[in-house]
């Protein structure tokens, strides 16, 4: 167990070393230089050529690009994740303020999407191919295909045609357990949101694993002993059935991490999505740069972690 | 049949001198050697023209290593392979196309040996089309030919393999084997997928086919039953070693060998009265990574001495035309 | 040793040579029986590309031109879907929107699995050093949540129709990647590729007669199941301000002006755009399961 973490640890490093360099990349072939990001093409024209060379200099952008990629590690590595170009708040400071709510936001929907998803894969594996089991899959089948983004637009309109309701737009720094009804008000909107479209992947997957275990011998035995059917399901198929949900959880909590971008553009929340949508349409590449591959090492750590949580549960998969 | 006697006259089609094939058993990231698998290890044989040599062992003992390296679709670790008196072991890629046309090969399973999107017409002239061998319609002439010799019938070249049977495939594949009158064929376990009765059909077309065109054949196989009715002399294989050479006749009556004992005890005897000595293998085929000191089979041998268990038996001839690999003969 | 007729292969040689329309229609009312659901989507979807191609003549109005006189109205006889701030027709802007997004999903989708099909199929033939390198950049390529991807690669490139369709295909090459490599590496187990070898065939006609085609059945089941997230992704991009720019009507961006249009956005701007996302990506996942239950219930789940 011991050596396969840290095999396992060992790959994801050089997973991250992968990731940062495309990072890296795709932030240096803009085409245009970044400055004409800040100033504006207008501003741009303004400026004397030694001003541009001494702008380009002091953001390190003159620099050989070899040179620019180990200064931004070595930033990295002291703790230092830049400054954005036109606020004086640090990426730093911006993650540290802005990330808890929308870390919040992911573990709500992920517990949203069991809650959700569980007795709906429940209900159809007990009686497959009933109307049921029908009903279920359309409405997985929907929630796939409904943008989230868009969802979280209908539901604040209705909230406010509805009920005149509308979730308070910041809990002015306070954490879920100072403030906690004015922070779920926040991020319970977006967590649906996001829940829904990951509850029918879970539906989805712990039906058929569910459908698979339930025929294996030791159900049967369960069922042969006397235990009904239901009784079945829920102490003895369960578990095991969960193993792949687990993992599936894991990936999706990844992707919520990247929707939870537009939902909260939707939905107005203050989280670190809604800093990624600012600072890419201001063209901000030292906040995107480091914000884009913080997501990317989270989600590389997510799927670490999965793995790791996968074979400490189920042996067998260490020996893969 | 007395081709057997024949192939002391003539030069052999095949002649295969201490053939080996290590594998290497590659682990971890920078896919260290960590060991070899001995699939073939030191094996000599030839086949005459028109004859069958039957290639006898259980699974995983090489056999089917020895039939693709004889086709060079494997490279030999060591020893030399003779066709026809010329040596194919080094033979570049431009020089062994010349060759493959004089050898082919019959796979064992009917249905991933031919290419399901290709018409069986298609498949049978694919060596002619490689070759670039006549004109389209000399080339279609020719499959429609060959069709009909494998009992097939000409309207079925345009179809494709799902439409046939298991039986009706093989005879697909044997019919792309023929395609340029090769000199050897080298069939690979060819009608162990196929149903009993199935077996027998393909079987005799194989040995018709033998007669008319006097090819020669190396069959592969993992029962003595099969190989009994085609071949003219068999070897015995056991952990990518021959540990029985001779003609079907002695080795059916006269067996030296006790793993060859122990195969015979398992082929089913047609005639109720006739009983033969039972002898069932305790334990299973020890690993060709490791194999064991010694004698490969001692480990599974029920007269295994002392001496069976350190020092390594050589083929050595006991009776003319009869090899055996045991101390104790 | 005679041949007994099988009628199936009767059956099957009458249908290899009837002509070809024919053969596709038979082929299409099999698929019909075998999904109907999806056949009704199929049908949809074609609507869909219908309704694209024939945008000029079907919307009301040109989708860029404001009417002053109407602005911001709520759905009423002469806009059936309502106007925006500027007075654009909403019912207009939504049909010229399917325009757009069909054009970058179908070319986002082709460029990003043809590219990684072609990666794919070079890794499982090649092998060695070649593939285990691009197995390491592939892994790098999906530690991306796609969305986030497609927007660092939009934004550095700057916003255009081509930049979309770019940065969606790249989130869609690991996925031919990894898929057609997996199929290569299992077909070059099969006795056939080693017959063809036995044969004497080269390597190149082995990977033109006895590979490439195998890989068709995957390329389209992979080509169509993609097709709905990529309309998804490109409709996030514009809502998110990184994808073709205004005042080029799309569905994103709709949605974005929508929310930029005060503080409350009206229902029918916010409503309609996304309906039209929904029904689409609904129609293509649901066409593309059918396909890919027709050519390989194998694969269900793999891609």
């Amino acid at each position: 167990m011991y050596s396969y973490i840290v095999r396992r640890f060992a790959f994801g490093g050089i997973t991250v070393f992968g990731v940062s360099i495309i990072v890296f990349l795709i932030m240096r072939i803009m085409p245009g230089d970044p400055l004409t990001a800040i100033f504006g093409p207008e501003g741009m024209t303004k400026l004397t050529e030694a001003q541009r060379q001494s702008y380009m200099e002091e953001l390190g952008l003159a620099d050989p690009l070899i040179v620019q990629y180990l200064n931004w590690i070595l930033d990295i590595v002291r703790g230092e994740l830049g400054r954005s170009f036109f606020r004086a708040e640090s990426v730093g400071e911006m993650v540290l303020r802005r990330g808890p709510l929308t870390a919040q936001i992911a573990i709500l929907s992920v517990i949203l999407s069991w809650i959700l998803g569980i007795p709906v894969a429940i209900i159809s594996a007990l009686r497959p191919n009933t109307a049921a089991d029908n009903t279920a899959r359309v409405i997985s089948i929907t929630c796939l295909a409904v943008p989230g983004f868009w969802l979280g637009m209908l539901i604040v309109l209705g909230l406010l045609f509805g009920f005149g309701y509308r979730a308070p737009q910041t809990a002015g720094g306070a954490g879920l357990f100072e403030d906690p009804g004015t922070v779920l008000q926040i991020i319970i909107g977006p967590a649906f949101v996001l829940a829904l479209g990951q509850a029918a992947y879970i539906a989805r997957m712990a039906r058929s694993s569910l459908l698979e275990v339930i025929r294996e011998d030791y159900v049967r035995t369960a069922r042969a002993k006397g235990l009904n059917g239901r009784l079945v399901v829920s102490l003895h198929a369960l578990p095991n059935a969960l193993l792949p949900v687990i993992t599936l959880s894991g990936i999706l909590l990844g992707f919520v991490l990247a929707g939870s971008i537009p939902v909260e553009r939707a939905f107005g929340t203050p989280g670190l999505g809604y800093a990624m949508f600012t600072a890419v349409n201001e063209r901000d590449i030292f906040v995107m740069q480091n914000l884009v591959f913080l997501y990317a090492v989270v989600f590389v750590m997510l799927n670490i972690t999965v793995d790791i949580i996968i074979a400490w549960i189920d042996p067998r998969i260490r020996y893969q | 049949m007395n081709a057997a006697a024949e192939t002391a006259v003539q030069p052999p089609v095949l002649e295969v001198e201490g053939l080996k094939k290590h594998f290497p058993v590659k682990k971890g990231l920078l896919s260290r050697n960590i060991g070899k698998v001995y699939a073939v290890d030191g094996v000599s044989f030839h086949i005459g023209p028109g004859e069958t040599l039957g290639l006898v062992g259980e699974s995983g003992c090489g056999k089917s290593t020895v039939g693709r390296t004889v086709l060079r679709l494997i490279d030999p670790t060591e020893g030399t392979i003779r066709l026809n008196g010329r040596d194919v072991t080094d033979l570049g890629k431009t020089d062994m196309r010349s060759v493959r046309r004089e050898m082919q090969i019959i796979f064992q399973d009917p249905y991933s040996s031919l290419n399901p999107r290709m018409s069986a017409g298609d498949i049978v002239g694919e060596l002619l089309r490689v070759h670039g061998l006549g004109s389209a319609a000399e080339r279609e002439e020719r499959v429609a030919e060959l069709f009909e010799r494998v009992g097939l019938s000409r309207a079925q070249m345009k179809s494709f393999p799902h439409e046939f049977s298991g039986g009706q495939r093989q005879r697909i594949g044997i019919a792309r084997a023929l395609a340029l009158n090769p000199k050897l064929i080298v069939g690979d376990e060819p009608v162990s997928a196929l149903d009993v009765s199935i077996q027998a059909q393909v079987i005799n077309l194989l040995m018709d086919l033998q007669n008319e065109f006097r090819l020669s054949y190396l069959f592969v196989a993992h029962d003595l039953a099969v190989v009994e009715h085609i071949s003219h002399r068999i070897a015995v294989m056991y952990l990518g070693r021959i540990v029985e050479y001779t003609d079907k006749r002695t080795l059916f009556t006269d067996p030296q060998h006790p793993y060859t004992e122990a195969l015979l005890s398992a082929v089913p005897v047609p005639d109720p009265r006739l009983r033969r000595k039972k002898m069932v293998l305790q334990g299973d085929v020890p690993s060709p990574i490791n194999p064991p000191s010694g004698c490969h089979f001692h480990t599974r041998c029920p007269y295994a001495e002392e001496r069976c268990r350190v020092e390594s038996p050589a083929l050595r001839e006991i009776a003319p035309g009869h090899t055996v690999a045991c101390h104790l003969r | 040793m005679t041949v007994q007729p099988e009628t199936p292969v009767a059956e099957e040689s009458r249908r290899a040579v009837q002509p070809l329309p024919a053969r596709v229609w038979g082929g299409l009312r099999h698929f019909g029986r075998r999904s109907p659901l999806s056949a009704f989507w199929g049908c949809v979807a074609l609507l869909i590309v219908a309704m694209a191609v024939a945008a000029p003549v079907i919307a009301p109005y040109p989708p860029l031109k404001s009417d002053f006189r109407s602005m911001q109205k709520a759905p009423y006889e002469e806009h059936l879907f309502g106007t925006d701030q500027i007075g654009r027709d909403t019912l207009s802007r939504v049909i010229h929107g399917s325009r757009t997004s069909l054009i970058v999903a179908f070319a986002a989708v082709l460029l990003g699995t043809t590219l990684g099909s072609f990666w794919g199929l070079a890794c499982g033939f090649l092998g060695g050093r070649f593939d285990i390198v691009s197995q390491r950049i592939i892994e790098f390529l999906q530690s991306f949540p796609d969305l986030i991807l497609a927007m660092a690669i939009a934004m550095a490139l700057g916003s255009g129709t081509g930049t979309v369709i770019i940065a969606i295909a790249i989130t869609r090459i690991p996925f031919g990647g990894r898929v057609i490599r997996s199929v290569v590496l299992s077909l070059k187990e099969m006795s056939f590729v080693e017959a063809a070898r036995s044969l004497g065939a080269s390597n190149m006609r082995i990977m033109l007669f006895h590979i490439l085609p195998q890989c068709v059945a995957p390329y389209l089941i992979l080509a169509t199941t993609h097709l709905g997230v990529a309309i998804i992704i490109e409709a996030s991009l514009g809502f998110l301000g990184v994808g073709i720019p205004p005042p080029a009507p799309t569905w994103g961006n709709m949605l974005a002006d929508a929310l930029n249009a005060g503080i409350v956005p009206p229902w029918w701007l916010v409503l309609f755009p996304g309906v039209a996302i929904t029904i689409t990506v609904l129609a293509f996942n649901l066409f593309g399961d059918g396909i890919r239950d027709v050519l390989d219930p194998r694969l269900r789940g793999a891609v």
